[in-house]
């Protein structure tokens, strides 16, 4: 279960008014004190020459990413391209995985990173990564608790990928379950999903946002929008083709 | 094959997962399919809890959309939402008796022609990561040899998935229950490519990817990813019909 201070962190990047333009930078500082680190920052894009920092301005964090984008090593990408949380709690200790990343994070003195994937099944959007001067693995709850935002943050990031942001990220303001229920729970949004990538030929990131832009402009839920293309009482065709 | 060498088999696989290439998903629908072979039960399924206590369908002995349905709703009330938040058994519970316990789920279960309901914990000593999920449409109780056995297994397979990979961290542990979460996500997005491309339905679409995956010896997960991101190569599993991406 997550921890009150992280629901609240949740619950401030669910209702903040700006969400269509940029996600909430204050909240950032909130989140790394939630996991007991010094800062956080995500990176939206998966390759090593492609990642572009989108969530946290704190100094460390973006001195983080552009070592990590420079050298084109470190935990953060290595959570991104494998799939799975990189923990980090000691970095001199796993020095020799990041020969040149080590070095450039402990000149910032940072010594432990915990990396998370942000990613939706085979959907990859980039990664998470929070930083920290002192040595330590996270806390009980913190992972659970980093989990978490990861979900929120790559829904939030997909929600900005949408050829209409701001209609698409209104949707988040109907009725519906809250963080621990998102959208994305049904199993017949990710088949729609799915099947609305073959239908279009994009990617799925492509075609999840599509749908939620479609369930927004019907004023409809997402999972009745899913179910409809899964019983093909729906399909998402290309105008152009 | 006589039950009790089943049964032995059955505990061997579940035993066997400290092998490098490890499919959680493809053990727990194994885990599924042997509950159905073994007990007195038609059905049988694996829900998984995520870090906010939520549970989710992770494998089913057979993945009939209806099934799976079934395990969704017990997200908000069931008996698997009742055996892993007490960590204790739920067994004979009796549907039509289950009204007011379980409303939404007892009423789409006996739709499904469902009699009784079990589900039974997967707990290490005080880690509880989800719930095995058993269905009968026959009248009757599960006898207890039956509980025993299905609690056995539910309690291998629980060993089986934290010990993978030397799981010493609840952390690590986490870890591997998000991969299969998120494994199981990949694999409802793949059935979504492969049912639009084939033109067939989600069902189908799974029967024919673990077919496709057995058959050439890859893990349900791998083929599940490269189909859902467009980077299988498997052109005989994704365009089985001449026009399979032609408009209707």
């Amino acid at each position: 279960m997550i921890s009150d201070r992280m629901a609240a962190v949740l619950a401030l990047l669910d209702g903040d008014p700006d969400r269509d333009a940029n996600l909430p930078q204050a909240v950032a500082v909130q989140a790394a004190a939630a996991l007991g680190t010094d800062g956080i920052c995500a990176g939206l894009g998966i390759a090593p020459s492609g990642v572009v920092l989108v969530w946290g301005r704190e100094a460390v964090g973006v001195e983080l990413e552009e070592v990590q984008f420079t050298l084109g090593q470190g935990p953060g990408l290595d959570a991104a391209a494998a799939g799975v949380p990189v923990l980090v709690p000691d970095l001199l200790e796993a020095g020799a995985r990041w020969p040149a990343f080590t070095p450039a994070a402990a000149e910032l003195k940072v010594r432990a990173i915990f990396a998370f994937p942000l990613r939706i099944g085979a959907i990859s959007v980039g990664a998470l990564m929070a930083h920290r001067s002192t040595v330590g693995p996270l806390a009980d709850g913190q992972f659970a608790d980093a989990l978490a935002l990861a979900d929120a943050i790559t829904l939030l990031l997909l929600n900005h990928a949408s050829p209409e942001p701001a209609a698409a990220a209104l949707e988040w303001n109907q009725p519906r379950l809250g963080w621990a229920q998102p959208p994305t729970y049904r199993a017949e949004v990710h088949q729609a999903t799915g099947m609305i990538s073959a239908q279009l030929g994009v990617s799925l990131a492509e075609a999840l946002v599509r749908l939620r832009a479609y369930a927004y402009a019907e004023d409809r839920l997402i999972a009745e929008v899913a179910a409809d293309v899964v019983a093909r009482r729906l399909r998402f065709e290309d105008p152009s083709r | 094959m006589a039950r009790e060498e089943q049964l032995v088999e059955a505990f061997v696989e579940a035993a066997d997962t400290l092998v490098d290439d490890f499919d959680v998903i493809e053990f727990l629908h194994t885990l599924a399919e042997r509950c159905v072979q073994l007990l007195e039960v038609d059905a049988a399924g694996v829900m998984l809890a995520d870090q906010f206590g939520q549970l989710h369908a992770t494998a089913a002995s057979t993945e009939s959309a209806r099934l799976l349905e079934l395990f969704e709703l017990q997200a908000d009330a069931g008996p698997c939402m009742d055996a892993f938040r007490a960590g204790a058994q739920v067994v004979n519970a009796d549907l039509a008796a289950s009204q007011a316990r379980w409303p939404r789920f007892a009423e789409a279960a006996r739709a499904s022609g469902f009699v009784s309901v079990h589900a039974l914990p997967l707990r290490l000593r005080t880690t509880i990561i989800g719930a095995l999920n058993l269905f009968c449409a026959r009248a009757g109780i599960l006898s207890d040899a039956d509980v025993r056995t299905g609690q056995a297994l539910a309690d291998v397979a629980t060993i089986g998935i934290l010990a993978q990979r030397s799981v010493q961290q609840a952390e690590l542990l986490a870890t591997q229950l998000q991969q299969a979460l998120n494994s199981r996500v990949t694999i409802e997005q793949a059935k979504g490519v492969l049912a639009e491309r084939r033109h067939i339905t989600v069902d189908e679409a799974f029967d024919l990817l673990r077919a496709y995956a057995r058959n050439h010896n890859l893990h349900l997960s791998d083929l599940a990813r490269q189909v859902a991101d467009g980077s299988s190569t498997a052109t005989e599993l994704l365009s089985g019909s001449p026009h399979a991406t032609a408009d209707p």
